[in-house]
């Protein structure tokens, strides 16, 4: 833990539960990330300091009662200390992060702004240059223009009619969608929505993968149990993997393989290229990102991924022998 | 940290909070509560206050030495240390519930940044902000930048809150590269940092190269940072966005060509996603047709290989016959009968 790391934590409790005349030892542990233990141990630290001489009256004076923690006297420490030049960067960062998703990215710079006034000018100025020098991928060009339309519709929860290709399928079609989220991941915007016609499935959409999008009278109640966490993961899965398939890989891409996939994942071959275990649920995907690797990466298995290079390597090969009209 | 320590530094804190005048260091140590600094060799005494009040400093206390000419009062002509309270407080910043959850999103993906080292200073963050905020809205969203499976999160975490301090304040680095070719040394000025498909990416001057270069953030073995701040200056030409909004085709390693594609009519709503939103789109009688730019041609053909006679490459004759030349070698490999004559 940083020198900053528990003082700032003792230097806000004092402050924040004089403000709220009590707060619950769970909601200061949940506040500021760490268990009920910490904070207990926090509040005996928190009892023995003030100003010196340490007088009673010039001690620190709270105390707990039924799980809830009171400050009688804060000893000037009426309101938390500002911002540091650490924690509003860490929060510019976190915002280069969000990018433009949604829409959000004007508000966000808007917010932004609020916080940057709190900053000393040498520190403003740090914050401001690593926040023109940092960019990520999705965050240049226009949003996805119907961005907005779908942030409204998940408000107010109402389904949406969207037009969409889906590679794991390799079709267009026109869903009927209760929209429940915005998610952006490795760089991708994605739209997490109930499927109305497949009995409400939870399915991930590519915002850059969408056509028309329209927002219909029809209402929905948003599922219970709704965990948009379970995103912050590596990989985001497309449905359930039912299938490991073998892929191959010449030398020429082996660093790149050993940079995206996790070593217990890949097995050396002899002419010093790579096999890896990838698994999915479409072999339409995995079809599809082998063929980006052209001649350097071929299916071992299953042999329904290779049926499938197959046909689509066969269809393209005729279609590339007919001459262009 | 130890307790008493923080100990210790509470009750500077708050002694100086309180104090409407300078209060000099003799006046500290004469407290019972400040032994530490009490010791028979003063010098010592003082270090130990010296490092308490960085470490205040670090902290962000605004925390200032008041020169005994700047008092009225300073009767003993030593001068004092004082926390100013304007500066320390943090003030309302009436932010509005919804505001609190953006702040929350962003807070929460830097937070999960892999390696990141400062978590602990985003809780912090959120938690000033929502001071004066009785709820937070509710923001469905989330953002996530994880790194690639077999990129050492640790490392790159390390090397890369290092180099947000570096690129904030123009500090220079050195880097131990491990390239295509090798591993080298490289001294770098560190003009930005940006983030594409599981990695970070930095762009920087390179002295060992004497131009601009572009590092994979999982190869670095490793970095520190050197010298003092405002070490150089980003040139005015400089463009980040530029870095992020080429698409592998057009990254400048050959002559430009113009391409055009067909496009099967299912594949039109995920022209943004194939091509990005700069393509120039034709309807035809033969189908929408898109026309692009091309300096690096093997990243467009990995870029439409993917899609069969589905993303048809019409033009120019030589990359077409090069793409039938892989599909015909793929299909062989696959199984693909040669009396239909597409054998390799």
């Amino acid at each position: 833990m940083s020198v900053s790391d528990r003082l700032g934590r003792l230097l806000f409790i004092v402050p924040y539960v004089n403000h709220r005349d009590g707060v619950p030892l769970s909601e200061l542990a949940e506040t500021l990330g760490v268990s009920t233990q910490q904070i207990e141990a926090d509040l005996d630290l928190l009892c023995m300091v003030g100003q010196p001489p340490l007088t009673p009256d010039h001690l620190i004076d709270l105390y707990v009662e039924d799980d809830v923690v009171y400050v009688e006297l804060d000893q000037s420490l009426s309101r938390p200390l500002r911002l540091t030049h650490e924690e509003a960067r860490a929060i510019v960062l976190g915002a280069k992060l969000v990018g433009k998703l949604g829409g959000m990215g004007e508000e966000l710079e808007r917010v932004l702004s609020k916080i940057m006034v709190l900053l000393n000018p040498v520190d403003r100025e740090a914050v401001l240059a690593l926040s023109q020098r940092i960019a990520v991928q999705g965050d240049n060009g226009d949003p996805f223009a119907q961005a907005a339309l779908l942030r409204t519709a998940i408000e107010e929860l109402h389904e949406v009619r969207a037009q969409y290709y889906s590679a794991s399928s390799d079709r267009q079609k026109m869903y009927a969608l209760k929209p429940l989220a915005l998610l952006t991941h490795s760089g991708v915007d994605y739209l997490v929505a109930l499927d109305v016609e497949a009995e409400d499935q939870e399915k991930l959409f590519r915002l850059d993968r969408l056509g028309a999008v329209l927002k219909t009278a029809t209402r929905f109640s948003p599922p219970p149990h709704f965990d948009l966490e379970k995103f912050r993961t590596q990989r985001l899965y497309f449905g359930n993997d039912h299938m490991t398939a073998n892929i191959r890989f010449t030398p020429a891409l082996s660093r790149q393989v050993q940079e995206q996939f996790a070593a217990q994942d890949i097995d050396a071959n002899a002419d010093g290229g790579l096999q890896v275990r990838v698994s999915t649920s479409s072999v339409a995907w995995l079809g599809r990102w082998v063929l980006s690797f052209g001649e350097d990466a071929d299916v071992l298995g299953p042999g329904e991924c290779r049926s499938y290079m197959r046909q689509l390597c066969q269809e393209a090969a005729l279609a590339y022998r007919q001459p262009v009209p | 940290m130890s307790a008493a320590r923080t100990e210790r530094l509470l009750n500077l804190l708050t002694l100086l909070l309180n104090s409407r005048r300078p209060v000099s260091l003799r006046e500290i140590r004469e407290l019972d509560e400040f032994s530490a600094y009490q010791t028979d060799d003063p010098k010592s005494g003082e270090r130990a206050f010296e490092r308490d009040k960085a470490a205040l400093l670090e902290l962000g206390v605004p925390l200032r030495w008041v020169a005994p000419e700047q008092q009225d009062d300073d009767e003993d002509g030593l001068g004092g240390y004082i926390v100013d309270r304007e500066r320390y407080y943090l003030p309302d910043l009436h932010l509005e519930p919804g505001e609190l959850a953006l702040l929350s999103i962003a807070g929460a993906a830097a937070a999960a940044i892999d390696g990141f080292s400062g978590k602990a200073a985003v809780i912090r963050a959120l938690a000033k902000l929502g001071f004066d905020v009785e709820e937070a809205g509710r923001a469905p969203t989330l953002a996530h930048a994880p790194l690639m499976a077999g990129i050492d999160a640790a490392r790159v975490g390390a090397i890369l809150t290092a180099l947000h301090e570096a690129v904030a304040r123009r500090l220079r680095v050195h880097m131990a590269y491990r390239g295509a070719s090798g591993s080298t040394e490289r001294l770098i000025d560190p003009y930005g940092l940006y983030y594409r498909q599981g990695v970070w990416y930095l762009v920087g001057f390179c002295h060992l190269r004497q131009a601009e270069r572009t590092f994979h953030l999982g190869r670095a073995e490793k970095m520190r940072t050197q010298g003092a701040a405002g070490a150089f200056s980003v040139p005015e030409s400089f463009d980040l966005k530029g870095h992020l909004d080429l698409r592998p085709w057009e990254f400048p390693y050959g002559e430009r060509c113009r391409v055009s594609i067909r496009l099967a009519q299912r594949l039109i709503p995920a022209i943004p996603e194939i091509f990005g939103r700069r393509v120039s789109r034709e309807e035809t009688p033969a189908g929408t047709v898109v026309h692009l730019e091309v300096t690096y041609p093997s990243a467009l053909i990995a870029a439409v290989l993917p899609y069969g006679a589905a993303a048809e490459v019409l033009s120019p004759e030589p990359l077409r016959q090069k793409i039938a030349a892989i599909y015909a070698t793929l299909a062989h490999r696959y199984g693909a009968v040669a009396d239909e004559g597409i054998s390799p």
